[in-house]
């Protein structure tokens, strides 16, 4: 994957060398809020560790409460000591690091922030070295998010110099359904440019969603089999077994289709089902992902029951442990109607996949965490076996686990031993763990660094955004309308037991994680 | 509490004094990890590594290997004494677990010591015993011995051969290691060239575009090192600086004598009448100083990171790459061309 511009030059970058973005400014709006201590500032001292930030690269957190420099480097510090990948903060590099962060108290609303931004930003000691490089990182509630880029293009902030960028990183929700999100994506236009904005799926980041692209293009067996002749249906689940956590009112105004299927499952799923690119920069991939997302249908007020299933959890057990109903949680308002799980049937209409559905899941409260994509071949055409031993032998099943245990698994069918012809499936598993024990990379430490280089290909353009709403906004409105028939699973089960019938009709079943 | 798949992951070993290699397969199967109904556990393999232990002893190759973050699924360590016969054997299987992840990887370790008449077999024991359908590394430490008949016969065996020269060896190893290049199969490379990567990393970290264009119009760059003449990384380092930088640029050494491990301690590059830019080791700390003083006299000063990687960190790395690395064999051509000069 090549940045699309403005990379740092660099003396040689071979093996063992990374790239390093050019000297700029990062200003991080709700730098006090939960985003910036728990993801972004440990993300930002492990890239300063790994030798990956310029020395003129400067960090100015803002945000409305009232903090001085040294308060907010000394929350910052306690932030990467908390929630850091490292054990403890080096007091040399932390002296080095600190040195850059700047904090300034402001009002999102008011214009002369924007004044004030800019001239903090022209008075930095570095400032001539950073040349305008600018990174705005909008860690805030969604509402600021075309107030901030508006204010940033009043002050003339949003403007390149030649060989300069200027860019914002904004992070789902991208508005509340297809209506929303289009004005959202207008107001930010008007001041952005497509290549400015950095749409960030955390999903994208994950080392294991991004080996779905080698596994799928850099080991050749896979791709002559990875189409509708011998996929018979594709099954992708994102099960959590948490509640609300105290999420429970910003959860209620979202819902398992906005918070999960229209962006990460999407994504995973445009990344299973997409052409190879001609090459891995950022327009290759985008422009292959967004012509699956054109291939699938959206789902119509007419289709929705055949395509679609909601749930809510009532009380149950997680673990042995009983937990609450979802109308019980706090913040959740009385007689609720929103989902906490969705089931869907998808079909992605072009030569490669016509006539191999795609199932979707994804809920809380499930029984287990888990997200993984399963891909389901179709059964040997026939087997010279006896009668008996062919009935019980299960197609090849290729598994794709995301998150816990990354890694794959292969389903086949082995001689069990013996004078008879005896048939059992076994697994081949790789776990990440167990080949490589080096962790992975935190998902925000790389889409950062992304960010930085402009290499927007972990990023969601705005065309992908906008067809995965177009698919589900029917849906949506038709489920704002229409009660949820309530609570109709426990906590604890794989969702409602209409999700199992929307893939018996089709004679499968949910794979039992 | 351990499950019972942990548990079979565990520790294992078996020592023996053998004569043939067929019994020390033997007792590499009764070691394989089994679930309790019997059966094998299979776990994902990934690479053989071969490691000579001139100068080590088994015990220390080892220890070094068990702290390695990327795990060989099979070690083979030899020992070559010249006294006595046969092979003493001390097989290992045990568990290395990843820290952050709790997942277990497995790595079957034997250490051989070949006695007597069993040296002259050593290339036919290791041939028997690495794990077939997995990629070879060899880990070489001391000197580069092309006579040595095992060098030449592993040499000829590995996917990647990792040298690890006597440090104060400088341009002769400088020659030996550009011969090797020249003359082998295998992707080499050296563990003094692994311990760069933080300075050059720190010197991409800072060279901005312009510095880059003053730098390609004629600098002179000047290294120092804490030895009395330039090491064998020195030199490494110097010749990749004219690889990335150009033929324009000018390198001079400078000698810091400083007690301890020989390392470069700092470098300043001189572009005329545009900037100075001075790297110094800071003692004692995993950081560098960098003072950047432009045409006109301003000057900024900063602190970095700049680690030094341990060995296990460094062979870690190594572990990690399986493509020949050209920067390596540009570099080593430019050290090359400097030593003669």
């Amino acid at each position: 994957m090549t940045p699309d511009s403005h990379s740092q030059p660099v003396f040689d970058l071979g093996a063992r060398l990374s790239r390093t973005p050019p000297p700029a400014a990062i200003v991080i709006f709700g730098a006090s809020g939960d985003l910036a201590r728990r993801k972004l500032l440990p993300a930002l001292y492990s890239l300063a560790l790994q030798q990956l930030l310029a020395p003129e690269m400067t960090i100015i957190g803002v945000a409305q409460r009232e903090l001085t420099d040294e308060q907010f480097r000394e929350q910052m510090r306690q932030a990467i000591v908390t929630h850091g990948s490292q054990a403890s903060v080096d007091d040399d590099i932390w002296e080095g690091f600190s040195r850059r962060l700047r904090y300034l108290s402001a009002d999102f609303s008011d214009p002369t922030t924007y004044e004030r931004i800019r001239d903090t930003l022209i008075a930095l000691p570095h400032a001539h070295h950073q040349f305008g490089n600018r990174l705005f990182y909008l860690a805030t509630a969604p509402k600021f998010f075309p107030i901030i880029a508006e204010g940033l293009g009043d002050a003339g902030l949003a403007e390149e110099a030649p060989n300069a960028f200027s860019r914002i990183v904004i992070e789902k929700p991208f508005g509340n359904d297809l209506e929303s999100s289009r004005a959202l994506n207008r107001r930010l236009g008007a001041v952005f440019q497509e290549t400015q904005t950095f749409r960030i799926d955390h999903y994208l980041g994950k080392e294991t969603v991004q080996n779905l692209l080698v596994l799928r293009f850099a080991n050749a067996i896979f791709e002559p089999i990875w189409n509708r002749r011998y996929v018979d249906h594709v099954q992708i689940t994102v099960a959590e077994d948490l509640g609300m956590e105290n999420r429970g009112a910003y959860y209620d105004q979202s819902g398992a289709l906005r918070d999960i299927v229209q962006n990460h499952i999407f994504q995973v799923l445009s990344l299973i089902a997409m052409e190879p690119p001609a090459r891995f920069d950022s327009r290759s991939v985008h422009d292959e992902k967004v012509k699956v997302l054109r291939a699938i249908p959206a789902i119509t007020a007419e289709d929705a029951s055949d395509s679609a299933v909601r749930g809510q959890y009532r009380s149950g057990f997680i673990a042995g442990e009983p937990v609450l109903g979802y109308r019980e949680e706090t913040g959740v308002p009385e007689g609720s109607n929103t989902e906490t799980f969705v089931a869907m049937r998808l079909t992605v209409e072009n030569w490669r996949w016509a006539g191999t559905p795609f199932y979707l899941r994804t809920g809380k409260r499930l029984p287990r965490r888990t997200t993984e994509v399963a891909v389901q071949f179709k059964p040997a055409p026939h087997l010279p076996f006896a009668h008996t031993v062919a009935e019980t032998t299960a197609p090849n099943l290729l598994i794709l686990r995301i998150q816990p245990d990354e890694g794959a698994s292969l389903r086949f069918s082995a001689k069990v031993p013996g004078p008879r012809v005896d048939i059992r499936d076994v697994s081949m598993d790789f776990q990440y763990g167990n080949a490589f024990l080096t962790p992975s990379a935190e998902a925000y430490e790389r889409l950062l660094l992304d960010a930085l280089l402009g290499d927007s290909t972990l990023f969601a353009r705005w065309d992908e955004v906008e067809r995965g709403w177009e698919i589900v906004d029917e849906l949506l409105s038709l489920w704002a309308t229409t009660a949820i028939p309530a609570a109709n699973y426990a906590a604890g089960a794989w969702g409602p037991k209409e999700a199992d019938a929307l893939v018996r009709r089709d004679g499968r079943e949910w794979r039992r994680l | 509490m351990a499950s019972a798949v942990t548990k079979a992951l565990q520790s294992e070993t078996w020592d023996g004094h053998v004569l043939n290699v067929a019994e020390l397969q033997r007792a590499l199967h009764e070691l394989r990890p089994r679930n309790p109904d019997g059966s094998s556990i299979a776990l994902a393999a990934v690479l053989n590594l071969v490691a000579i232990a001139n100068g080590h002893t088994a015990t220390e190759i080892d220890a070094l290997i068990s702290t390695l973050h990327h795990q060989p699924s099979r070690a083979i360590i030899i020992e070559r004494i010249a006294t006595g016969d046969g092979i003493d054997a001390h097989l290992a299987a045990r568990a290395q677990l990843s820290r952050p992840t709790g997942v277990a990887t497995r790595i079957e370790l034997l250490q051989l010591q070949l006695h007597g008449p069993a040296v002259a077999g050593a290339a036919s024991a290791i041939e028997a015993l690495i794990r077939p359908g997995l990629p070879v590394f060899v880990l070489w430490p001391g000197a580069i011995a092309p006579t040595d008949p095992l060098f030449g016969a592993i040499a000829s065996r590995a996917d990647r051969l990792i040298t690890e020269v006597p440090r104060a060896d400088g341009a002769d190893a400088i020659h030996r290691l550009s011969d090797l290049v020249a003359t082998t199969r295998p992707a080499v490379t050296d563990l003094a060239w692994a311990a760069l990567t933080p300075w050059r990393q720190l010197i991409n970290q800072i060279i901005t575009q312009e510095h880059l264009d003053g730098i390609r119009d004629g600098a002179t760059i000047t290294i120092a090192h804490s030895t009395l003449q330039p090491t064998v990384g020195t030199l490494l380092f110097a010749g990749w600086l004219c690889d990335s930088a150009g033929t324009a640029v000018g390198v001079d050494f400078r000698s810091d004598l400083l007690p301890g491990d020989p390392r470069v301690t700092g470098i300043e590059i001189s572009i005329p009448h545009h900037h100075t830019i001075t790297i110094q080791r800071v003692t004692g700390r995993a950081a560098a100083a960098i003072t950047v003083v432009e045409g006109d006299g301003a000057t900024t000063e900063s602190v970095l990171p700049l680690r030094e990687p341990t060995r296990a960190e460094l062979l870690t790395g190594e572990l990690q790459l399986q493509r020949r690395d050209l920067p390596f064999e540009r570099a080593l051509s430019h050290a090359l061309r400097i030593c003669r000069a």
